[in-house]
């Protein structure tokens, strides 16, 4: 195998560690009796240390081997979790991701991590002059513990790794050594039938099988936890044997017991209940939630809510293990979108045949569109990943900027599994870094300003999303002082963008927040305070086709809400014609579709033609003009209009027919065709001709010049 | 012969041709593990593969300086120490 590829692995694979550990460590940092958790991050050093290793960054390994150490002494519980603990590991996180990412050879590095080695040799001298508690060794020679209760159990595991499984960067070795690690091997046939004589032995393949009875006290998940990055490709067959070596046959033992296991971890159960339960459901069949709810040991809601913890650790599970080459996504996307385009000539065609032809075609197409539908829902889905690993990123970050501003702030995260498109979820990172940070800087006060207005002396950022109405939302909701609309103001008073007396609404006043230069903020912080950024923030989003707003409430908090499209591939499109030219509006952004009379179309200076809309004259817009294209219509009277929102602001666009409305398949265009902002790229109809996609909010920042 | 560090992956290549070589030469082949301090599956892989060409030729394959860590790692590779 070439080097280059273990790097390469190795390096992907780190960085999801890096990524995962930083989000678990500062978890741990709130909980820190939680063995999950512990367990963990134990895990991860574990693997870090042997992947490092066999992909030759020497220093990673070596340096993780002391992190590794230091954590099985957590894990084992004789060194407790506490603040300089956190700080060592998040410290060497940082050395380890600049050995492995940095751009360059820096001398701090070094300087770092001889500080963290001698802090870790130092906590560990600590806890080896510890007199060692006299209740553990003993009792456990004697047997005390052994095959108490539930404790002991034994599972017969076969592992045939995949030939190449080497060229993933695992080492098989490295996960049977992990196995043992949970308890004894009462058994272990390795099978070397398929090994090769030594001449014909291709030395980078995997030949070994195993057959393994394991003795443990760890349950079955902590066993199949040491697969967890090998069940795609590999033969692993983990079965619960208890029964047979204990010889239990009267239904006392259930391998499957998890929901209350659950129960007991949230010390709602008793583990003794459990085992009485268990009896009960054996004896009649019944499910374990509903005997638990019956007997009054816990209440419905707690069982519902173990029910959806356990469905979240399966879903974060295969989550983290189904690795899919993303440009072969974005391929399938592709040729999906091709499959629509065809479709839609098909339609094209059926209007032009004989009645009777056209109603066989149409239906025959009626039926292809479902299920083409189906498809592009289903990769879609595979498209989708949870929010909750980028939100997770921010842990580290929130702890860190709080830190340094001598703030304290708690981030409370919801809704971290709602799935989001992969592109925009690559693209959301940096603009909710920004607002978080803002959040940080300029809303949540200081703790005695805090303490002054009755209010918790910590903060609290919270991110939060959800879906609604086909579109993904993510709020960013800040606990402090909320924006100053007088400010606000005063700022847009100096700036010229309003009159003093001007009457203006808070929602327009707050919209000014996002333009280039604005900031209301008293003195430049380090961090954010200097006019750029939110205008910026503003860009990214519109250019995810979604939109940005403010809730704020002086004293109170803010609220920023971010409303993203579900994919960036395939819209719903409402189809008009100007002229000769098919142009394509976003679905999304339309409100309504009118006519108008004669009178609710005026012109004022200065702000060009307006029509009336419900008692609201707002802009018109000629796209003929903008674009150059010949339009039927001269008068509006005569003509149609789409309304359109962006933002707080709507537009009145000026057509001569509505053609209809269909599923899109988005081209992006080079901006040597067009570099108006109006446009946001082209599709291609079922007639083979080409329209332009209409970017509602570069239209609206277009018209403001 | 002596390798040094950690057989795995990355030098499974040369540690084969040694071998290689030692089978070309005489005598029984010692491999003095004293200097190693880990190895990986394709490592085991190997050594297993050598001891059955040993036998073959009617040649023992002594492993020399097996530290306790290296020991576990056999053990559960199959390898008789």
């Amino acid at each position: 195998m070439g080097e280059g590829g273990i790097t390469e692995v190795f390096l992907n694979e780190a960085k999801e560690i890096l990524v995962n550990l930083e989000s678990d460590i500062v978890t741990l940092e709130e909980k820190k009796d939680d063995e999950e958790i512990i367990n963990r991050i134990f895990r991860y050093f574990h693997t870090l240390k042997g992947s490092s290793g066999i992909a030759g960054f020497t220093g990673v390994y070596e340096f993780t081997h002391h992190l590794e150490n230091l954590f099985d002494n957590v894990r084992s519980g004789e060194i407790p979790v506490t603040e300089v603990i956190i700080d060592i590991l998040l410290n060497s996180l940082d050395w380890v991701r600049g050995e492995l990412f940095g751009d360059v050879v820096d001398e701090k590095q070094d300087v770092l991590k001889s500080e963290m080695i001698s802090r870790i040799d130092d906590i560990m001298g600590e806890s080896k002059d510890k007199p060692e508690s006299d209740d553990s060794d003993f009792l456990s020679t004697v047997g005390a513990y052994s095959g108490v209760g539930e404790g002991v159990r034994y599972f017969k595991i076969s592992i045939r790794f995949n030939e190449d499984i080497f060229f993933s960067g695992i080492d098989p070795l490295m996960i049977i050594e992990d196995l043992s690690m949970l308890g004894e091997f009462i058994y272990n046939r390795v099978d070397k039938s398929r090994l090769p004589d030594f001449v014909k032995l291709e030395p980078e393949k995997s030949y070994l099988s195993w057959e393994i009875v394991l003795k443990t006290e760890a349950d079955e998940k902590k066993v199949r936890d040491v697969f967890l990055f090998v069940y795609e490709d590999n033969e692993i067959d983990i079965e619960n044997v208890t029964e047979k070596y204990h010889g239990i046959q009267d239904g006392g033992y259930v391998p499957e017991k998890r929901l209350g296991e659950l129960l007991v971890d949230r010390g709602l159960l008793k583990s003794r209940d459990l085992d009485e339960i268990v009896k009960e459901q054996i004896k009649h069949n019944a499910k374990i939630g509903d005997i638990i709810v019956q007997k009054g040991l816990a209440s419905e809601k707690d069982v519902v809510e173990a029910l959806q913890e356990q469905e979240k650790i399966k879903k974060r599970i295969e989550v983290s293990t189904v690795r899919v080459d993303s440009g072969k996504l974005d391929n399938l996307m592709n040729l999906l979108g091709e499959i629509v385009i065809g479709q839609a000539s098909l339609h094209r065609i059926a209007d032009d045949l004989e009645e009777d032809m056209a109603f066989r075609l149409i239906n025959a197409l009626y039926g292809l569109d479902r299920v083409t539908r189906e498809f592009q829902e289903q990769i879609m889905s595979i498209r989708m990943v949870p929010v909750g690993g980028t939100f997770d990123q921010f842990r580290r970050f929130v702890r860190d900027t709080a830190q340094s501003l001598g703030k304290e702030i708690k981030l409370k995260i919801e809704g971290g599994d709602t799935e989001l498109d992969k592109t925009v979820i690559e693209r959301i990172g940096d603009p909710l870094k920004h607002m978080i940070r803002n959040a940080i800087d300029h809303g949540i006060e200081p703790a005695e300003e805090r303490r002054k207005s009755s209010k918790s002396s910590y903060g609290t950022v919270t991110l939060k999303a959800y879906h609604q109405e086909g579109n993904v939302f993510i709020d960013i909701i800040d606990d402090g002082r909320g924006v100053s609309i007088e400010r606000v103001k005063s700022k847009a008073v100096s700036l010229g963008m309003i009159t003093p007396d001007e009457d203006i609404s808070k929602e327009k006043l707050l919209s000014f927040l996002f333009n280039p230069g604005f900031s209301t903020a008293e003195k430049v912080g380090d961090l954010s305070g200097r006019g750029v950024g939110m205008d910026v923030v503003k860009t990214n989003i519109e250019e995810l086709r979604g939109a940005i707003e403010i809730k704020t409430k002086e004293g109170e908090g803010t609220l920023v809400r971010v409303k993203l499209p579900l994919t960036l591939a395939i819209i719903e499109g409402m189809l008009i014609r100007i002229g000769e030219s098919i142009l394509i509006i976003p679905l999304l952004s339309v409100v309504e579709t009118i006519q108008i009379k004669k009178e609710d179309y005026k012109t004022v200076e200065g702000k060009g033609e307006l029509i009336l809309v419900r008692g609201e004259y707002i802009p018109l817009v000629r796209l003929n003009e903008l674009f150059g294209i010949e339009a039927e219509e001269k008068n509006p009277w005569e003509a149609l209009f789409v309304i359109v929102e962006s933002g707080s602001e709507r537009i009145g666009i000026m057509i001569d027919d509505l053609v209809g409305q269909q599923q899109i398949v988005i081209k992006s265009i080079d901006r040597f065709i067009t570099d108006s902002r109006a446009i946001s790229g082209a599709t291609i109809l079922g007639d083979g001709r080409v329209a332009l996609i209409v970017d509602i909010h570069g239209l609206a920042e277009e018209m403001k010049g | 012969m002596k390798p040094a560090g950690d057989i795995n992956i990355k030098n499974i290549g040369s540690f084969y041709r040694d071998l290689e070589e030692e089978f070309a030469g005489s005598g029984d082949v010692v491999i003095d593990l004293s200097a190693v301090k880990r190895i990986d599956l394709a490592a085991a892989q190997v050594i297993i593969a050598a001891g059955r060409k040993g036998k073959e030729l009617k040649r023992q394959i002594k492993l020399k300086g097996v530290s306790p860590d290296l020991k576990k790692l056999f053990a559960i590779s199959g390898i008789k120490v």
